[in-house]
């Protein structure tokens, strides 16, 4: 029997395109059992997760993108998920190339694969520079302490096996806000063999950015200290 | 030595005595932590020794090579509230971890409590409540995790 697909979405007032997302994604795997976690909306996210046929879990409050995910994982992990992927509900990520994600994890050639939008092979919309340069910067940061080739480290589309899956839901110090580069990092020192596979990728269509001005202002020192802090076995403590 | 006015006694004794009141009558109420009050009980001590033996201080001072005795003050009240920032982020970070696995649980808990929620994982959900009924009485603070790691 070929394993089921969890889909883990993330979801912060996404009432606008939330539908359309949960509906392309079921239009292209029927089977797979959508997961939308509803961080504290204030609009009619959960509701229209709900009506589209998606299992949803509210937080009580905004929590944050890494809580909401963790959550999401959590949930798919008791229930016994084998494969699991992980995209945002804005409708920037691609149903259509979930496919190609789960690739190396299926065959067993990965435990985790990040969808790149920096790959030659990548279809993306126009990158914001200051967005991009960060993103660079980190991925030849994470590269060099990694001493694997990284390109994007801020994608949320992602595809975890069990291993992953259980690294990830055992994880004390789970990042709250946003979960990039680092976590990589500590899968990668975890052992776990990590790839990145060409993706395409839309620009949000709508809701919520999670980087406001200052906190895009203050995702690179937090970051970075993040990245020193599993650097320095922090985030190994498992409960 | 140098000369304690009669008014500033008395400005550190009411401080101190005020500190020791409030700090008293919070832990009564126990509406503050216990080691808080007891932090603060210890300051309003040492405040009212102070307006007792005003010039004890500048003793402690000369003892400890430190020449002008305001300095010593300074770097004491620095190092208490650094001691104080540190203890409160600790405690800050601790709660914060616990308010958000109390949120993750809750989360998890009411879906499966509302089987219109997620009817497709309906399983996933009873088996949601039988793990966090396990980890609830078996198990310390922290996140239960399900039956152990199959790889």
């Amino acid at each position: 029997m070929a394993p089921s697909l969890h889909i883990v979405m993330p979801a912060h007032n996404e009432g606008a395109v939330i539908a359309k997302v949960i509906g392309r994604i079921q239009d292209n795997f029927p089977n797979a059992h959508v997961i939308v976690v509803n961080d504290g909306s204030s609009d009619n996210t959960a509701e229209e997760a709900l009506r589209s046929g998606a299992y949803t879990i509210t937080l009580p409050f905004n929590c944050g993108y890494g809580v909401a995910l963790q959550t999401g994982l959590l949930h798919v992990y008791r229930c016994g998920a084998s494969v699991v992927v992980t995209m945002d509900a804005d409708g920037q990520h691609e149903p259509e190339t979930i496919r190609r994600l789960m690739e190396p994890v299926a065959n067993g050639a990965a435990d985790v694969s990040l969808g790149s939008r920096f790959l030659p092979a990548s279809v993306t919309y126009r990158v914001p520079a200051l967005r991009r340069i960060t993103a660079t910067c980190l991925a030849k940061l994470l590269s060099l302490l990694s001493g694997q080739q990284f390109t994007d480290t801020t994608t949320g589309f992602q595809c975890l096996n069990r291993k992953a899956l259980r690294l990830l839901t055992s994880l004390k110090d789970f990042p709250e806000r946003a979960p990039d580069a680092d976590l990589i990092l500590y899968l990668v020192m975890q052992g776990l063999r990590v790839r990145e596979v060409p993706v395409t990728m839309h620009a949000d269509q709508g809701g919520q950015s999670m980087h406001g001005p200052i906190k895009s202002l203050l995702y690179v020192p937090n970051m970075c200290t993040s990245i020193l802090s599993v650097l320095l076995g922090y985030a190994g403590s498992h409960k | 030595m140098g000369h304690v006015s009669t008014e500033a006694r008395l400005l550190t004794g009411f401080c101190g005595l005020a500190l020791l009141v409030w700090s008293l009558l919070k832990l009564r109420r126990r509406s503050a932590l216990v080691p808080t009050c007891s932090l603060f009980l210890t300051v309003g001590l040492i405040f009212i020794s102070f307006a007792i033996y005003p010039n004890a201080f500048d003793r402690v001072s000369y003892l400890l090579g430190v020449k002008y005795p305001p300095v010593l003050y300074l770097i004491g009240c620095t190092f208490v509230l650094i001691l104080m920032i540190v203890h409160l982020a600790g405690r800050l970070a601790s709660t914060d971890e616990r308010c958000r696995r109390l949120a993750q649980e809750l989360a998890l808990l009411q879906v499966a409590w509302q089987p219109a929620a997620g009817v497709e994982d309906a399983n996933g959900a009873a088996r949601d409540i039988a793990l966090l009924q396990s980890a609830v009485l078996g198990a310390e603070a922290g996140l239960p995790t399900s039956k152990q790691p199959t790889g």
